[in-house]
């Protein structure tokens, strides 16, 4: 299975962000469902990407999602 | 035969007392200077043992070692010899002052940079441990074991990092890097027991 979390550019050496780029067929339920172990959490990923998401519904196949 | 051998050992005598005198009045020559240099020494060495025994503590021993040791031989009366080693002390504490100095500077970028970044894998941790204290079941990689003892490890770090901020807040950065190093290390494990990326910094 891809490895769909990388790391934030590699321009900080400390950061421990987690990353996840959207494929095909995501919501972010099933984004959360995947760290989390609990799709009911999803709004944890939606808060931390309100930079980039306006509707936790509407998300892009290879947006790149923060993973708090 | 008995007083051939009695005039020949007071001849040797004499011979020897004659050759020792230039030696002995040599000697006692030297006590003065001894005397400034072992004072230019202790000015040296206690110049340099407070900021140096923070840095480079065996080479700070060793020098406070060598000042009693010149001491002694003065004291015993070998004033050429304490003389020289005094002469040579001075240069050796300037020596580990400026080695001290060095070390001090690689301690404070080691420790700028385990300040600037350290606390943002903390709190990385501490944001995933949050939600995943929430979630009703851990991700399939999770165990409830690991996820307790990542929540320990956190815990551990946490107090830990502390620690070694209130050590390089009152000037002990030796200190303050090994207990920030172990956390270093720690939070590696912690992270990768939590599925999360470990950053270059915290590897190798």
């Amino acid at each position: 299975m891809e490895d769909k979390s990388q790391q934030a550019g590699g321009a900080d050496a400390w950061d421990a962000t987690q990353w996840h780029v959207v494929q095909k067929g995501e919501t972010l339920s099933k984004i959360a469902q995947q760290y989390y172990g609990d799709a009911s959490l999803y709004p944890k990923i939606f808060e931390a990407n309100r930079d980039v998401l306006k509707d936790p519904n509407l998300i892009r196949i290879g947006q790149k999602l923060r993973i708090p | 035969m008995t007083t051939d051998r009695w005039r020949t050992s007071l001849i040797c005598l004499g011979a020897a007392l004659l050759l020792s005198v230039p030696i002995l009045s040599g000697c006692a020559g030297d006590k003065g200077p001894a005397e400034a240099a072992i004072k230019a020494a202790e000015e040296a060495v206690s110049a340099t043992v407070a900021e140096a025994s923070k840095y480079v503590p065996d080479q700070t021993k060793s020098l406070q070692a060598a000042l009693a040791a010149t001491k002694e031989k003065f004291a015993k009366g070998d004033y050429t010899a304490a003389l020289a080693d005094a002469k040579s002390l001075t240069d050796k504490a300037k020596e580990i002052a400026s080695a001290a100095g060095a070390k001090k500077a690689e301690l404070t970028k080691a420790w700028e940079g385990l300040s600037t970044g350290m606390p943002k894998v903390l709190d990385a941790i501490k944001g995933r441990v949050d939600v995943l204290s929430k979630s009703k079941k851990l991700p399939a990689n999770l165990t409830a074991e690991k996820f307790a003892s990542a929540k320990s490890g956190l815990d551990e770090m946490t107090q830990q990092w502390t620690a070694a901020t209130e050590s390089a807040n009152g000037g002990n950065l030796m200190d303050a890097i090994t207990k920030g190093t172990a956390v270093k290390a720690k939070a590696a494990e912690v992270l990768t027991a939590l599925g999360m990326p470990v950053p270059d910094a915290l590897k190798g």
